[in-house]
């Protein structure tokens, strides 16, 4: 089966910038996980609410969607700081602050459906057509279609991508928290402020759900179980894009959704989420021929 | 001593056997079929909790997969029984085989690198399960999208005839469950596993091959949640992807699991029965939502308030050489206080 090379550009674009979206969304995971050492899945929850929150104040109090981040980027911040602080409080090991976080996982999805019901909700036939309309690539280039919303997901992925990837490398906190990380205990000898640094970073990535759950609002509709379709990509892409590195896992995102994408084009559709894992499983795969190769150069160095 | 002339272990054993036999005698002749059915939930619970502990319980890897190896159970039951005339006990079998086969696959290539460690190897678990939901939908041969009726399939069968047959082969896994996790709070099998807990480079230099007892005990986990779910798959009666493999499974049975406490191997028992108690009381809500808020928020309080679990609350009687009933217990305690 041929496939026109404009049909196969204009997937490959749109499946790079839906990687956008989950890059971002993959943003919180990255840096919590890596950093403070919590698989967050109550991250994906947030984005969900966010998403929701978004949905309801625009339809509602009719609100610009750009609008709602007023409210829903501080609010989210505290709620981030609030479970962390919880963590802290209870002196939890990253098992257990795992065990919890799926547990408010279920408990969201659960929150969800009685709050905003099981249906499906749509946000896109409330939009001005400037988000709706979709935009042309100008003469000279190939003729492809980009929507305004996706557009706006680049931009929010690269902004916050870049600018987390920038604090962590540039900044005095940045480098504390890259301390933490490496040991607690004599970053927080060497005058490191453990505490208050660990619940800004949970409520910045709190933060970030909020954003990228307003790309979502507008992005798809709206269903409690909606995490559920996004966990497989987010979470493949922060381990292959390496655990706290957040542009390593945006890059994944958008590789992977543009393979994803691809493979819709000449297998059927309905395998393209096992893709992701099938790279996923690829590079575990790889492990033990890596962990046979390490150790046989080690024996014979030892020889 | 050796562990199997500890006398305590085999009144252990026989303890459960005798259970067993009494219960399979007595509720399918006696209960009513509300009992039967909920004595067969509750004795499916048991086996799952049972088994996931007996891995991740001892050995501190927390798998988010068992739902996926007791989902597998269930389609490879109804596969056996769709495609082939073999009776009953081969789909039992089979589905015990493939789904440890499934597990040593994965666990071969997951510990082989000790950065799959703790957190990662349960993501790396949920992972697992979302692809084993996407193959099982997308292949006509177990699925394809439509569901199996294992009702008609099953009905000729002894084991399709009444629920009563069905609850029997339910509790004899649940005792054989039972039997092995008793046999790892004593062997040096089950020390191997919770020295991985404590401290897996410490238990590494001391010479145990951390390697090869985890992948073989993730594979027999695997394998004894796949033979609870050969039975479930005859009671459901019409199989499907979306209620076979929910989230719930691994949810609920580590709640059982913490609930009930790690550090006697009968904890995931009580937590089991326990948890499956109060979701009985729970369905008179009439709300599946509000219930599972119920349950998830009650997992968050158990893990903040009773770290330990019941059977972790309570004292150990049997004194040890090691020192006093009160000194072992807190030895005990503090060795898994430390490493969970």
């Amino acid at each position: 089966m041929s496939v026109s090379s404009l049909a196969l550009a204009q997937t490959l674009l749109n499946g790079a910038l839906l990687g956008c979206l989950f890059g971002s969304i993959a943003l919180g995971l990255s840096v919590k996980w890596g950093h403070l050492g919590v698989a967050d899945f109550f991250h994906l929850s947030l984005t969900l609410l966010g998403a929701y929150l978004t949905y309801s104040l625009v339809t509602e109090q009719l609100w610009d969607p750009l609008l709602t981040l007023l409210v829903t980027v501080p609010v989210f911040f505290v709620v981030g700081v609030a479970v962390q602080w919880l963590f802290l409080v209870l002196r939890a090991e990253p098992f257990t602050t795992l065990l919890i976080t799926f547990a408010l996982f279920i408990v969201t999805e659960s929150v969800a459906s009685m709050v905003w019901s099981p249906d499906l909700l749509n946000l896109r036939p409330r939009l001005s057509d400037g988000f709706t309309t979709s935009l042309r690539f100008p003469e000279p280039l190939p003729q492809l279609a980009v929507q305004p919303v996706d557009l706006l997901a680049l931009v929010c992925a690269v902004l916050m991508v870049g600018v987390s990837a920038w604090a962590l490398r540039r900044t005095r906190a940045g480098r504390a928290v890259q301390a933490m990380r490496q040991d607690a205990d004599i970053a927080r000898t060497l005058g490191v402020r453990v505490v208050p640094i660990t619940l800004a970073v949970s409520g910045l990535a709190a933060s970030s759900a909020a954003v990228a759950g307003m790309v979502v609002s507008l992005r798809m509709p709206l269903s409690p179980t909606l995490p559920l379709q996004w966990i497989g990509i987010v979470v493949v892409a922060t381990m292959l894009g390496g655990l706290g590195r957040p542009l390593g896992a945006l890059v994944a995102a958008v590789v992977l959704m543009m393979i994803q994408n691809a493979w819709s084009l000449w297998f059927p559709p309905q395998w393209a989420p096992a893709v992701t894992f099938g790279v996923l499983f690829l590079f575990l795969a790889a492990q033990p021929v890596r962990r046979f190769v390490s150790e046989a150069t080690a024996s014979r160095r030892l020889a | 001593m050796t562990p199997f002339r500890d006398l305590s272990l085999w009144r252990q054993f026989g303890a459960v056997v005798l259970c067993a036999l009494l219960a399979m005698a007595l509720v399918p002749s006696f209960g009513s079929d509300f009992v039967i059915a909920f004595g067969f939930q509750f004795v499916t619970w048991i086996g799952l909790a049972l088994s996931w502990s007996l891995f991740s319980g001892n050995s501190g890897y927390a798998s988010f997969g068992h739902g996926v190896f007791f989902g597998i159970g269930v389609y490879a039951t109804a596969a056996v029984l769709r495609h082939t005339d073999a009776p009953f006990a081969v789909a039992l079998v089979v589905a015990g085989l493939v789904a440890a086969a499934l597990a040593l696959v994965v666990g071969i290539a997951v510990f082989s690198s000790p950065r799959f460690a703790g957190d990662l190897f349960g993501m790396i678990t949920l992972a697992m399960a979302f692809i084993v939901v996407a193959v099982v939908s997308n292949l006509a041969f177990l699925d394809g999208g439509t569901g199996v009726f294992v009702r008609e399939l099953a009905a000729d069968t002894w084991i399709g005839e009444s629920t009563g047959h069905q609850f029997v082969v339910g509790t004899a896994i649940a005792a054989a469950t039972a039997g092995v996790a008793i046999a790892t709070s004593t062997t040096r099998w089950g020390a191997a596993l919770r020295s991985i807990r404590d401290d897996e480079a410490v238990a590494e230099s001391l010479g145990v091959p951390t390697y090869r007892y985890k992948v073989l005990t993730f594979a027999a986990s695997a394998g004894l949640a796949g033979l609870a779910g050969a039975p479930q798959a005859v009671f459901l009666g019409y199989v499907e992807v979306g209620a076979v493999f929910t989230l719930n499974i691994p949810l609920l049975v580590i709640m059982m699991t913490i609930l009930g406490g790690i550090t006697r191997w009968w904890g995931p028992l009580i937590g089991a029965a326990s948890v499956v108690l109060v979701r009985e009381a729970l369905l008179d809500i009439g709300s599946p939502e509000l219930s599972q808020i119920i349950l998830g928020l009650a997992l968050v309080v158990v893990i903040a308030l009773m770290p330990h679990g019941i059977s972790g609350a309570i004292p150990r009687r049997r004194p040890t050489a090691t020192g006093t009933t009160t000194g072992t217990t807190t030895a005990t305690t503090a060795t898994t206080g430390g490493a969970r």
